[in-house]
């Protein structure tokens, strides 16, 4: 009898022992507040009050960590994904008690920040999107990604299949594309492609609104968007494998539609290292559009992505070897030109992208750290030609003039940043330097040989933290550029908590945009043209003001209604367009001219509640053009927006759903417009609204497998309308395409169960 | 008796149109028979598109000639008009002066900034400028209607022919030819012709004849009197460059084209085919034939084909350089034969612009 009580008391005591008696006596221990299961794999900081010793790393399976080495009192902070962060000071061996907190709110932002810091807490405005709403859009580029936020607009462009954004009405050669906070270089035309940035197996993306120039230096006037990859961990291998099958509207088979596959894989090795190969390959069939004959609106291509990470972490600093590789092939078929023998001038673009880089940190003391960044991109686009004869099958090359061509760029770039906050929490404050050579060549680049510029920068900022409601950021940049007088940049933060709930912010930046390689040294002369470059262009200059009021409430069983109201001024000058050379009128060139203002606002709600989780937001951007003197936008024209995005997770069978709508209103626009004689000139006019609808459901299976089928551009949108305004004696403006009209995909993810 | 006489008669006879058949190929007049029809490669030059390419139809011959041959072409018939070469991107510019040898610099001060085609251009990006709208007289009207040309009518009286300032446009390389000072005086049945350089106090003159031969006299600055087109009654169309009008922000404004044709001024017409069903051009085209000629409406404007036989690429998707397969063209020579002519390509095998190709057929 007692032998059959004994083991049930015995045991228990022995579970008991594992939590109370071995976890605490050498460590800590962070529980879940609900179910009461350990916090698996969390990350964690803890530093001596009294001393110098500090140690990060991972809460191991049972959610602890030993702190047998170190002597409390224990400064603690502990982030783990699902929970809310926990901050405070540990006398004695504890456990910890961490809360759940809703998907929506809570991350973690790097992007501008001193360091890691929970959304709430941070100075700057960023706002996230999270890999999981990703997967299950089926999102795989970073246009994918963008495309449902408030006064984010995408620019499609059939010639080039390249896919720009504008933000809050400031065009794509305005907005700065980073990866882990390194900024991309190799730009087609004058922006970044954002269609060729994988980001399928991205940890996070961050965005700030508004010019981080003081950081970033040139091209973030009008924001900045930050790839946040997959962390590497220091552990057991782990793995994550992605398919994705779509359709270009009803185009789907083996030469159309989407095929993507990719695979993702880490190990930590030893203590200290670890190595991390990210490889995705996508293949897009291309769209035919309504175009006529062998010719397509939007040409098939082919990218093959790589990411290797292989990196030593101990204690306090760590050390990263990083490559980034990125192919593309576009294949563009044309029309042929003849009766007999009909020769069509197809095309091939090939473009790669290869990003050397060395980057790491090191903590010099527990307030005090260093951050590093050294880069080398290798960029080019290759354009070949040929005279394909549809009836013979030769194919020789096209020995015109720029029938073949070859853009090359390089670009070097360092980055070093010394942090300290010697009052902590309340002063703190960082000096960077920030050095940037470019070199460039061919595509329309005058002379056959490299065109180079350098950017040289240092910066500081200093973050105060006045009394626990009000803190301010005040930054300046100084920069010595080789082609242009660099201007001065300030900027200023400030957040006010009203309440507990409501928080304020106001900010002011400075941003500019520098002329690029082609502006400064364009070069196409031909029978019809004199077009060059401008070596004394420069920069574009913005001032930007936005400030806002975010509110979280909190009620009922964990439920939270999280608003955000934003108000946003963007003044430009110097804006860079096409215009007379100032000393000879028969060529034109580049030139500072435009003046170019938004502004607007916007409203985001965010609520968990249950098994729900909706956002819902308004946006309205106004925009002010002082184009030329013949044309002028001389009033703001508003276009509204609105987005919506349901998730439902009804909690059996591992399903869940997600919805996600955005209605985008009318847009000015500059259009060509054509009369019945074919003559043609430059009215303003306006694109048509239009809705986007992407529906989509998940199903988990255990742990390891997701499989996700979904409807893309559900109220089937092709092209849009532009219209002329006022009618008059010219005829409509035409069609602007937006998407293939409905898709349809499926994606399975197959992850370790170590993945997260 | 009977059976001899018989045959001396018929053989009489038959020596008789014996020797009238031999004898009509020996003296007296001789049409050779128009050429059939067949594929013309025009030698136009490739992408500069240096020659300006005179085609003769019922010959079958080409006369391929730079195009920077001439400046002035002098009007052989019985008005008294002159032409600027328009396949250089030409321009004139009347001064209100009829002294020639007055006429210097300080007169041109400006025009650098208006008077040629990269000029017209350039005041297209800036703020908007009042001369842009005169710039469409400083052309021969595309037309080449000779009441519509640059250069006024050349006047009885010498005093009411002004001083014209020439820009004498750009060469096959796109270079510029320069500048010259002209004025235009009758001479008889002839012109007088004084020229000069901007800056000359002492014209120099040639006395230039009509030719009824030949549609214009042809002159060049450096080397005189010059051949360009053939006889009037040699040549139907040609490939060329162009000084165009274009229409942009409400102004016709002077525009370069390439790949042009211009049917001769004198006794040559042309008239429009259209096609109905565009993937079967060629048979079409095969299938016309002279009943279907009546209908047609034909035009003798000398740029009536212009640059309606092709389109060119635009950065638009499935855009094409290349002949139109919408339409074909009748031509009527100052001969009297017809013919059908298509326009088969415009580039090379090697996929290069000014290989332009043509299939005609005798109706």
């Amino acid at each position: 009898m007692r032998s059959v009580l004994a083991c049930p008391i015995f045991f228990g005591l022995f579970i008991f022992s594992n939590y109370c008696i071995s976890g605490v006596s050498d460590g800590i221990v962070a529980i879940d507040q609900e179910n009461r299961k350990p916090v698996a794999y969390a990350s964690v900081l803890l530093k001596e009050i009294n001393g110098k010793g500090e140690l990060s790393g991972f809460l191991d399976q049972n959610g602890w960590i030993s702190t047998e080495n170190m002597k409390y009192p224990l400064q603690v902070k502990i982030i783990h994904v699902n929970h809310l962060a926990f901050s405070g000071t540990v006398s004695s061996p504890d456990t910890l008690i961490l809360d759940l907190k809703n998907e929506i709110l809570e991350e973690v932002v790097v992007t501008g920040q001193y360091e890691p810091e929970p959304l709430r807490n941070s100075l700057i405005r960023v706002q996230t999107i999270e890999p999981r709403g990703l997967e299950n859009r089926g999102a795989a580029t970073l246009s994918q990604a963008l495309q449902y936020q408030l006064n984010y607009t995408l620019e499609p462009d059939p010639a080039t299949g390249a896919v720009g954004i504008s933000i809050q009405g400031l065009d794509s050669r305005q907005v700065k594309i980073l990866l882990d906070g390194v900024p991309i270089s190799g730009r087609t035309g004058n922006s970044i492609d954002l269609s060729q940035i994988n980001i399928s197996a991205v940890e996070r993306i961050e965005v700030v609104e508004g010019p981080l120039a003081v950081q970033y230096g040139t091209d973030a006037m009008a924001g900045v968007i930050n790839i946040i990859s997959k962390t590497s961990q220091k552990k057991k291998p782990y793995a994550r494998v992605d398919i994705l099958e779509e359709s270009v509207g009803s185009d789907y088979g083996a030469e159309e539609g989407i095929h993507q596959q990719g695979v993702l894989f880490g190990m930590g090795v030893g203590k200290d290292f670890y190595g991390q190969l990210e490889f995705t390959h996508r293949f897009f069939g291309g769209y035919q559009g309504g175009i006529e004959g062998r010719a397509k609106l939007f040409d098939p291509k082919e990218n093959i992505y790589g990411n290797l990470k292989l990196g030593f972490r101990p204690k306090r600093m760590k050390i990263e070897y990083r490559l980034d590789f990125f192919d593309e092939l576009i294949d563009s078929k044309a029309n042929p030109s003849g009766l007999i023998e009909p020769i069509a001038l197809d095309e091939q673009y090939h473009t790669r992208r290869f990003i050397n880089q060395l980057n790491g940190y090191n903590s010099l003391s527990n307030t005090q750290k260093i951050d590093w960044v050294a880069s080398y991109t290798v960029y080019s686009r290759i354009k070949t030609q040929y005279a394909h004869n549809l009836a013979t099958g030769e194919k020789p090359l096209v020995e015109s003039e720029g029938a073949q061509d070859t853009a090359d760029i390089q670009a070097f770039l360092f980055r070093g940043i010394y942090t300290t906050n010697p009052m902590e929490g309340k002063l703190s404050f960082q000096l960077g330097v920030d050095l940037n050579t470019e070199k460039a060549r061919g595509g329309r680049i005058e002379g056959a040989d490299w065109q180079s510029l350098g950017d040289y920068a240092g910066f500081g900022t200093m973050q105060i933290k006045a009394s626990s409601r009000f803190s301010m950021r005040f930054g300046l940049r100084y920069s010595y550029h080789t082609n242009y007088n660099a201007p001065l940049l300030p900027s200023a933060h400030v957040k006010y908590a009203l309440s507990p709930k409501l928080d304020f912010r106001l900010s002011y930046a400075r941003g500019f945009r520098a002329p690029t390689l082609k502006e400064l040294y364009f070069d196409f002369f031909d029978s019809n043209h004199s077009i060059s470059g401008n070596e004394s262009l420069q920069p574009e200059y913005s001032h930007h003001l936005d400030f806002g009021f975010n509110h979280r409430l909190e009620f009922g069983k964990g439920y939270i209604l999280n608003s955000d109201l934003n108000f946003f001024y963007n003044d430009q000058n110097n804006q860079i367009t096409f215009g007379q050379d100032a000393l000879d009128p028969t060529i034109t060139t580049y030139i500072n001219a435009d003046i170019y203002r938004t502004l607007g606002f916007s409203l985001r709600e965010s609520l968990g509640i249950n098994k729900f989780e909706i956002g819902a937001g308004i946006g309205v951007t106004g925009r002010y053009n002082e184009f030329s003197d013949s044309l002028k936008l001389d009033q703001y024209l508003f276009s509204p927006e609105i987005n919506t995005s349901v998730a439902y997770t009804p909690g059996f069978w591992g399903l869940s759903f997600s919805l996600f709508y955005k209605y985008t209103g009318k847009v000015p626009q500059y259009l060509i417009s054509e009369d019945d004689n074919g003559n043609q000139d430059v009215v303003l006019g306006e694109r048509d609204p239009f809705q986007w609808m992407d529906l989509s459901v998940t199903k988990n299976f255990k742990k390891y497998l997701t499989l996700i089928l979904g409807v893309k551009n559900l109220t089937n949108v092709t092209n849009v309308n532009q219209t002329i305004s006022g009618g008059g004696t010219h005829g409509g403006g035409g069609q602007y395409p937006i998407g293939y009209g409905r898709s349809f995909f499926v994606r399975l993810v197959f992850k370790t169960q170590n993945f997260n | 008796m009977k059976t001899l006489v018989f045959p001396n008669i018929l053989l009489m006879v038959c020596s008789l149109t014996f020797v009238s058949c031999i004898g009509d190929d020996e003296g007296g007049f001789q049409t050779v028979p128009a050429f059939k029809g067949g594929l013309l490669d025009a030698n136009v030059g490739g992408e500069k598109q240096p020659n300006q390419v005179y085609i003769d139809l019922s010959t079958n011959t080409s006369t391929a000639i730079l195009r920077s041959t001439w400046d002035l072409g002098f009007y052989s018939g019985q008005e008294f008009r002159v032409i600027i070469n328009s396949s250089v991107a030409m321009m004139a510019y009347r001064l209100d002066k009829n002294e020639i040898d007055k006429v210097g610099h300080a007169d041109t001060l400006g025009l650098g900034d208006q008077l040629s085609l990269e000029a017209v251009f350039g005041a297209l990006f800036g703020p908007p400028v009042p001369w842009l709208s005169e710039a469409s007289t400083w052309i021969d009207n595309p037309s080449r209607d000779l009441d519509l040309t640059a250069i006024d009518e050349v006047m009885e009286q010498d005093s009411d022919n002004m001083v014209y300032i020439i820009n004498r446009g750009n060469d096959e390389e796109n270079n510029s030819r320069g500048w010259k000072k002209i004025q235009i005086k009758r001479n008889g049945n002839g012109y007088d012709l004084l020229y000069g350089d901007i800056g000359d106090t002492q014209h120099s003159t040639l006395t230039i004849q009509k030719d009824p031969d030949y549609n214009f006299s042809f002159f060049h600055f450096s080397n005189g009197l010059v051949d360009v087109e053939p006889k009037a009654a040699e040549w139907d169309l040609a490939f060329t460059t162009w000084t165009e009008l274009t229409e942009l922000n409400g102004d016709d404004i002077p525009y370069f084209f390439k790949d042009y044709v211009i049917i001769n001024q004198k006794g040559v017409s042309v008239a429009k085919v259209p096609v109905n069903d565009e993937t079967k051009t060629l048979e079409e085209f095969n299938e016309f034939s002279g009943e279907d000629v009546a209908d047609l409406n034909f035009s003798d404007s000398v740029n009536f084909i212009g640059d309606s036989w092709r389109t060119i690429a635009t950065p638009t998707p499935g855009s094409v350089t290349s002949v139109r397969n919408d339409r074909f063209f009748v031509l009527r020579d100052s001969q009297n034969n017809t013919y059908k002519l298509i326009f088969t390509a415009m580039l090379s095998d090697q996929g290069e612009r000014g290989f332009p190709q043509i299939l005609f057929d005798l109706l």
